[in-house]
């Protein structure tokens, strides 16, 4: 193994812990979604931006990065 | 689709509730008289000299009017000031009003348990009737696109679930407003 592929462990478990925490702040916003009868899908297989859906397939929000996502829907009002 | 076909009458608001709630209607019956007289008899400052001129002189003309003599009473005490003229309205009526939403609050409990049992039945008919709709696709062999029953119920579910989500079985002080049963439940029923 050369100096240049090497990874170090520690780095490798902070590269598995942001996927983690990617997948989890997605499935939030999917609970969310949910409340409402909507969905969250992702443009494409790169699950870097996402477009959220409601019941008939109408796109609501724009393909956009989690956090601009995230924004969108902490401007609408309360649902429980 | 009408909403009387999926909340029943009597079941949703069985006979039960309905008892309670007419009984805690009934029970603040007296209170609601006194804050509604009042809210008639009590006059809003300003002209109380001219008011007081005019029932003096219909009074001079019925002395023996004991209605006439209350009111002249009551127009005599009233604060003449703009200063002060809607303090004594506001603590009566705000005073009273705490003890009568202290009084209705156990309508709350039971509006709640309502609503929830309204939201189990919208729950179990949008689950029916997606699933009806889905085999349904399924079998014409085309996409399943939501029917306008099923957004009218999800947007039900929606409004249900909010309205029970702000019950709180704890009373405030002040009590806030409970407000008429049969206006909430007309919201949704």
């Amino acid at each position: 193994m050369d100096s240049y592929t090497y990874e170090c462990p520690s780095e490798i478990n902070n590269q598995r812990a942001r996927a983690l925490a990617y997948e989890e702040s997605i499935s939030k916003l999917e609970v969310l979604a949910r409340k409402r009868f909507w969905t969250i899908e992702p443009e494409d297989d790169t699950r870097s931006r996402f477009v959220v859906k409601d019941q008939r397939g109408r796109v609501i929000c724009e393909p956009t990065h989690l956090y601009a996502v995230r924004g969108f829907f902490s401007q609408l009002p309360l649902q429980a | 689709m009408s909403w009387t076909s999926i909340f029943k009458r009597g079941e949703i608001l069985t006979q039960g509730d309905r008892t309670e709630l007419e009984a805690i209607d009934k029970s603040t019956s007296d209170l609601r008289k006194a804050i509604e007289r009042i809210d008639r008899e009590w006059p809003a400052s300003g002209y109380r000299l001219d008011r007081l001129r005019d029932l003096a002189n219909e009074l001079a003309e019925n002395p023996r009017d004991e209605d006439l003599m209350g009111r002249l009473t009551t127009c005599a005490c009233m604060p003449s000031s703009l200063r002060e003229g809607f303090q004594h309205r506001d603590v009566a009526l705000g005073t009273l009003g705490q003890h009568l939403n202290r009084k209705l609050f156990p309508q709350k409990a039971i509006i709640h348990r309502v609503l929830k049992r309204a939201l189990g039945v919208a729950e179990a008919e949008l689950g029916r009737v997606e699933r009806k709709e889905k085999t349904a696709a399924q079998e014409d062999g085309v996409e399943f696109l939501p029917s306008g029953k099923i957004i009218a119920l999800q947007s039900r579910i929606l409004e249900l679930r909010n309205a029970i989500e702000t019950y709180s079985e704890q009373i405030q002080d002040p009590p806030r407003e409970v407000g008429n049963w049969r206006e909430i439940l007309r919201e949704w029923l």
